[in-house]
């Protein structure tokens, strides 16, 4: 709720970033980010490279599940295409990570309209069932192409050259990572106010009325395909030139499982809330990490049980938000906002 | 904007339905029902619950597939195809149970109506090339002007839709319907469920839309006010017949329809 | 030809246990309209707790079957009642992660309590292997059919014959309806999940025998899917058609393809191969109900 907003023209109506509180945020969170790998310590730096590639898969994923209400049970095999075909580039064919990436972005979009095919005829929860398959089948190819992925030994990446410069560290590579999520998030959110963002979220909400105004259902629902497998493209490719090895191993069913916790968490159908979703499951496993560590004078053996905890709380995680918070971080933050807004008055 | 508007005499026929069948299972919906409505006009359609209104107008919007017949506009063949297709040709309706996207601002939902008729892609949306851009804002400009400005509904721009009225969610659902600049626009009981208020902003506005766009309406309605005052022409179903057309005047003499309505006894 | 039937008859054997699973997955969805994602973990804690019947308290197998399905419908209501409950009738994504999340909480708890290696059922059967013509059936897997078997036979003369069978089958085909005649429906959903738990629990255990049990027991839970989709997602024969389907189709294609195949795992992927095809083809599978779309 914006009080004494006032716009002088449709165009500054219709931008992104209305008020000038707005810009002002965003613009210290710019400098922000700019700041950050200068003080903070290797492990963090990599955790915010980690957090910026999910993120664009997440992304993705809230494209065709959130925004589409697709729901996909496949996503990292869209990575996995991505990753692979970005390496495969890279080290077969010595081609530079500014073509590698993209082209892997491709060719998961690519994959997309194969795996999207099936929603002319089916939807719901056949069509999620129907990415699981596509997820198995994917992975098996993943293992069993080995001229093209390595097999289960996977492929090497040499570094990113940028001007020269070999982008080995999680410091330099830092810079390339945030700048691709930060262009990803920004092409989401044109996409959501203008013609075809629209039509995904009408596909969502009411699909049959939808054709009735005149939005064609398959075509649209390819086309969110595409764009959702193309950011889990780009976010393989980027994750290769990030750990520089791809196996299949790093593109499992539980990945995709991850993506949609970050989703769900994070807030469906809304871009905030899958950085809010990205930043608070990873981040989750970590202090969990660093809580065992803590009790290791009282509770020496609490290191075994670290890798099952973890699942009972990402699963007890999942379980509580869907139950309590079904639309996540996104609408615990606007509700913050809108207590705020008025704050000392009430509503 | 549309045709224009059409002179009364106007005797061309912007909807033609032939030998319309229908049936679900062994109950038949509609039992080669024929009309033709005119450009520029009002029609209304009336019956009792069940009596084939609502799959008259599926079948003419696209949601059903007849058995038997023919759907014309503006005397092309439009039957077999789909219900965007259509959309796109110029047939807009509303719908009974308003079918608003809950997930967008009324801007987003009205906009959302003038999607068949805009041509930015995805890719050059995203990266706000000038002609998406200059698009996009272009079709801001007229909903405001066409749509929000001719439905006094400035204020509610970016409410979001769940948290309206339902007389003001049945507005959106007309300024989406307006939004695709249709010829041809079909409202599915637009005054159901609306105060004696709702219901006279709602026929003023159903009337601007003809004398000021020239667009032919069609309606469904049980508000029998309503019919008498607006529509030129009324068409009257039963159990999936038509039993009786004419203006209104003689609609409400007619003995068929009387029968249909109370029963054998009146 | 010997190859060929012995590898129909271990497709017999496997299809067995796979409809047994698949109709507790199924009679959920049908009562209820939820996909399951937790089955597979769920016959994991079935195998885990006859287990710790068997060694700790040293029950006879029998007893400790029994004690696991019980323990496991005690659960099954548990989870219908604390976590699918506030969830009714919310969208179908919220319901797929909530039992997906479900199964990661019961896969780490299973891992605390009793670590992640692997433990074998003490000697439950007799060893004498069952022999039908060329086909030699190794004890271990033909006693296991023969429990699945018994359990489907009982769950289905259940539902045919005793009273809550019937309220259930009422529920699945028509809530309202089956509300408006008396039944109590909240109770419907708890027996459906009680159900569920119980027949995943004797699959479990079942499977345990064959293959040992460990918290990765519960992966076997996605080869449901082709099994059901095959058969019709609401169709209790379509489970067991589907069932018996998927398990001849894997062992046919793992004994005459993986040769072929250097990375091997096509017993893996063929099911999921013919899921598409059957989505494609028929998505309600073949004996699945269509559903009708209103405006």
């Amino acid at each position: 709720m914006l009080i004494g907003n006032y716009q002088e023209s449709y165009r500054a109506d219709e931008a992104l970033l209305r008020t000038p509180a707005v810009r002002g945020w965003m613009a210290a969170l710019g400098v922000l980010a700019l700041v950050f790998p200068f003080v903070a310590g290797d492990y963090l730096l990599y955790l915010a490279n980690l957090m910026g590639v999910l993120c664009i898969a997440a992304l993705g994923l809230n494209i065709l599940t959130g925004f589409t209400g697709q729901i996909s049970l496949g996503h990292a095999a869209f990575m996995g295409v991505g990753g692979f075909g970005a390496a495969y580039l890279a080290s077969r064919l010595s081609a530079p990570f500014w073509l590698a990436v993209p082209a892997g972005g491709v060719m998961a979009c690519l994959a997309g309209v194969v795996v999207g095919v099936p929603s002319l005829r089916i939807k719901g929860l056949y069509l999620a069932i129907a990415t699981l398959a596509a997820q198995v089948i994917a992975e098996w190819v993943f293992v069993n192409w080995t001229s093209a992925t390595g097999g289960i030994r996977g492929l090497n990446v040499p570094p990113a050259r940028l001007f020269g410069l070999s982008l080995d560290t999680d410091f330099r590579i830092y810079f390339l990572v945030q700048a691709v999520a930060a262009a990803h998030v920004w092409l989401a959110a044109n996409l959501f106010r203008t013609r075809w963002g629209r039509a995904f979220i009408a596909v969502r909400d009411r699909d049959i009325a939808a054709e009735l105004i005149g939005v064609p259902l398959f075509r649209t629902k390819i086309l969110s395909f595409m764009v959702s497998s193309f950011y889990a493209g780009m976010a393989g490719g980027l994750w290769a030139f990030f750990v520089k090895v791809v196996t299949p191993e790093n593109f499992p069913l539980s990945l995709s499982i991850q993506l949609l916790a970050m989703v769900i968490v994070g807030g469906l159908g809304s871009i905030k809330g899958t950085l809010f979703g990205t930043v608070f499951m990873t981040l989750v496993p970590e202090a969990l990490k660093l809580g065992v560590e803590a009790l290791r004078g009282v509770w020496p053996d609490a290191q075994a049980y670290l890798f099952p905890m973890r699942d009972v709380v990402f699963g007890a995680l999942i379980v509580a938000f869907l139950v309590f918070e079904p639309h996540g971080l996104a609408e615990m933050w606007n509700r913050t906002k809108r207590f705020f807004a008025l704050w000392p008055f009430e509503k | 904007m549309g045709e224009g508007p059409v002179a009364a005499g106007d005797d061309r026929a912007i909807l033609a339905v032939e030998r319309l069948s229908l049936s679900f299972g062994g109950l038949a919906a509609l039992a080669s029902v024929d009309l033709r409505v005119r450009a520029g006009s009002i029609t209304g359609i009336i019956g009792p619950n069940g009596a084939g209104k609502t799959s008259l107008l599926n079948c003419i919007s696209g949601f059903y597939r007849p058995d038997h017949g023919r759907v014309l506009l503006d005397g092309e063949d439009v039957t077999r195809l789909p219900a965007d297709r259509r959309a796109a040709l110029g047939i807009a309706r509303t719908f009974q149970n308003v079918s608003l996207f809950e997930g967008m601002t009324v801007l987003d939902n009205v906009k959302l109506g003038a999607h068949a008729r805009l041509r930015s892609g995805a890719v050059s949306s995203m990266l706000r090339l000038p002609w998406a851009v200059r698009e996009e804002l272009r079709l801001r400009e007229e909903v405001e002007r066409e749509v929000f400005d001719f439905l006094e509904m400035e204020h509610l721009r970016r409410r979001t839709v769940g948290s309206l009225s339902y007389g003001l969610q049945k507005r959106v659902d007309l300024a989406r319907a307006l939004a695709m600049r249709p010829r041809l626009l079909l409202l599915d009981e637009p005054v159901a469920g609306m105060n004696e208020e709702e219901t006279e902003d709602m026929a003023r506005f159903i009337l601007d839309v003809q004398e000021e766009r020239g667009i032919t309406v069609v309606l469904i309605e049980h508000d029998m006010g309503v019919v008498m005052d607006l529509c030129q022409r009324v068409v009257a179903l039963s159990f999936g017949e038509k039993i009786a057309e004419g203006t209104p005047d003689q609609i409400q003499r007619d003995p068929e329809v009387v029968r249909a309505y109370l029963g054998e006894a009146a | 030809m010997d190859l060929f039937l012995q590898l129909l008859a271990s497709g017999v054997v496997t299809g067995g246990i796979y409809a047994l699973v698949a109709v507790g997955f199924v009679v959920v969805y049908k009562s209820t309209g939820v996909i399951n994602f937790a089955t597979g973990e769920l016959m994991m804690l079935g195998a885990f707790f006859a287990y710790t019947a068997m060694t700790a308290a040293r029950a006879p197998f029998a007893v400790a079957l029994l004690l696991a399905v019980a323990a496991a419908a005690g659960l099954g209501a548990l989870v219908e009642r604390v976590v699918l409950r506030p969830l009714l009738g919310q969208r179908a994504i919220s319901v797929i992660m909530v039992t997906i999340g479900l199964s990661s909480v019961f896969k780490g708890i299973a891992q605390m309590i009793w670590s992640g290696e692997y433990r074998s059922f003490p000697p439950i059967f007799p060893r004498a292997p069952l022999l039908l013509g060329p086909v030699v059936l190794p004890s271990r897997q033909a006693w296991p059919f023969a429990i699945a078997l018994l359990a489907i036979l009982l769950v289905g003369l259940g539902f045919r014959f005793t009273r809550t069978g019937t309220a259930m089958r009422a529920t699945a085909d028509d809530q309202q309806a089956a509300f408006a005649m008396g039944i109590d429906i909240r109770r419907v959903f708890s027996l459906s999940w009680s159900l569920a738990a119980a027949t995943a629990a004797i699959a479990g255990v079942v499977v345990g025998t064959i293959g040992g049990i460990s918290p990765q027991l519960g992966a076997i839970g996605l080869r449901m899917f082709p099994v059901v989709i095959l058969g019709g997602l609401d169709s209790i024969p379509g489970a067991l058609v589907g069932g018996v389907a998927i398990g001849i189709l894997e062992n046919l294609a793992g004994g005459y393809l993986d040769p072929l195949l250097p990375g091997g795992g096509v017993k893996e992927v063929v099911p999921f191969a013919a899921l598409v095809a059957i989505l494609m083809i028929r998505p309600y599978g073949l004996f699945g109900t269509r559903e009708v779309e209103r405006l």
